[in-house]
């Protein structure tokens, strides 16, 4: 599991690659809030190449979108795979969380 | 060499033959941030491998029958593979031939992690005392389970198997009024103490069957008022997904909502499908004053349904298949075994099929029949 987090033109975007599982959720939840969190701009999560994602996972996105709206920031999820956009939908987390399916389609989502 | 003079797991007591000096070198077994298994390692060491002998046993089809040794020598701990198919490797990099494994580093071994750690007496004992804890807590929330029922006109089984450090799960059933019944699971995100405690002060109120503004006959109001006392930045950034169904005796309708979770399936006498029931309504805790929207279903005589948690299903195979909900529900459509109750069946079906590291969430699962 890896999470790579750069920014561009004024977007933060994160990267992520692997099996967001229990335990690499435990084990990374708290790098990739602190590294987005506190930049307080507006973030882009790819999910091209997460073949998983547990509940934990849905957390670590949530929380991190939650302290960003409380600072006035964006977030946007994009790239999805069937098997995560399954997990998404059974949360319903796209009432929360915009989910699209392009890189430019998150970026007009988190600008706008 | 007697493989029992080669392992020692600590737990309290079993220390002292192992200390030498004032600490000792052990390898921890982690879950992220937690200690699952603790292995004192002296000079004749540890063999690690995917069947005994082995001292340390690791089910897991990436890890060799015979894998790798860990030892003391001369003061350090030292790791030598053992000829492995998928290696032995330390903080990522592969082990040739023999190598140290320093204070703190990480020994991987097929998808499992073992940590060197350095621990004194006081720490373990403080670690062991934790873990006795979470013991009490498991029986805790069992003791807080409504017991099955073989009785007509509902009959209840179920199977409550939380994870090795205990997660957030909890159902409860039984009857509401005189004319209905209701069934409810709750899923909270995340393992341990916390997780549980969450899970537990859920349950009390719903055990109660009042929530204030809610009718406790009316799923969506049930989830909404939850979802009011348990917003997430009130509770530790703990959410919890969750399915409620009420069924009414004489009309035979059984009115339900989920918030964030998956569906609870019905399944008619012939078996001949599994019909979801699910409305889409958010995580419940993670945004508040959101409606949540209900749904009705007709309950034939004889038919029952599956309420379980994420667990059940979220497996990853023995030919390294990730599991989703569609292969659950082939599962639970295979015929029934004359004298299993059907949730033990389930349940030792998807124990059988499942690579065991991936087991690692609460199993639960309830099976309500309508005569």
């Amino acid at each position: 599991m890896s999470a790579v987090i750069s920014e561009e033109g004024g977007v933060v975007k994160a990267e992520l690659e692997g099996r967001l599982d229990t335990m690499n959720v435990n084990n990374m939840e708290m790098q990739f809030t602190a590294g987005i969190a506190p930049k307080a701009m507006p973030t882009i999560v790819d999910l091209t190449k997460v073949t998983f994602i547990a509940s934990l996972g849905i957390r670590m996105l949530l929380t991190t979108c939650r302290t960003l709206d409380r600072r006035g920031a964006k977030m946007a999820l994009y790239g999805a795979t069937p098997p995560v956009m399954e997990v998404i939908e059974t949360t319903a987390l796209s009432e929360i969380i915009p989910v699209v399916g392009s890189e430019a389609e998150a970026v007009a989502a988190v600008k706008g | 060499m007697a493989d029992s003079d080669q392992t020692q797991i600590i737990l309290g007591s079993n220390v002292s033959d192992l200390i030498g000096q004032d600490r000792i070198h052990c390898l921890e077994m982690t879950t992220g941030l937690d200690v699952e298994e603790r292995y004192a390692i002296s000079a004749v060491g540890l063999e690690i491998g995917r069947v005994p002998p082995a001292d340390i046993v690791i089910s897991d089809v990436q890890v060799s029958r015979s894998h790798c040794r860990v030892q003391m020598k001369d003061g350090a701990v030292v790791v030598t593979d053992l000829g492995s198919t998928n290696g032995t490797f330390i903080d990522g990099k592969r082990v040739e031939g023999s190598v140290m494994l320093p204070v703190g580093s990480m020994l991987a071994i097929g998808s499992h992690k073992l940590k060197h750690a350095w621990r004194t007496p006081a720490e373990i004992e403080k670690n062991d005392d934790f873990s006795r804890e979470l013991q009490r807590a498991t029986a805790y929330v069992r003791s807080l389970l409504p017991p099955p029922s073989r009785e007509a006109p509902i009959r209840a089984d179920w199977v409550y198997e939380p994870s090795a450090k205990l997660g957030g799960d909890a159902f409860g059933y039984g009857q509401l009024s005189d004319t209905t019944y209701v069934g409810y699971l709750i899923d909270v995100a995340g393992h341990g103490a916390s997780a549980a405690m969450h899970a537990v002060s859920i349950m009390n109120n719903l055990r109660q069957k009042a929530l204030p503004g809610a009718d406790m006959r009316r799923p969506g109001e049930v989830l909404a008022a939850l979802n009011n006392m348990y917003q997430m930045d009130e509770h530790a950034g703990l959410y919890f997904t969750a399915w409620y169904g009420v069924y009414d005796t004489e009309a035979r309708r059984l009115d339900y909502a989920s918030g964030g979770h998956h569906p609870t399936y019905l399944v008619p006498p012939s078996r001949s499908a599994a019909i979801p029931m699910r409305t889409r309504n958010v995580i419940i805790g993670a945004m508040p004053e959101m409606t949540f929207r209900e749904a009705s279903m007709h309950v034939p005589e004889g038919a029952s349904i599956y309420m379980f948690s994420d667990g059940v299903y979220e497996i990853v195979d023995t030919d390294d298949h990730q599991w989703n909900l569609k292969d659950f529900v082939k599962l639970m459509l295979e015929p029934p075994i004359d004298g299993v109750n059907e949730a033990v069946r389930i349940y030792d079906a998807v124990r059988h099929r499942a690579r065991p590291e991936t087991l690692d969430d609460d199993f639960s699962l309830v099976v309500l029949t309508f005569d």
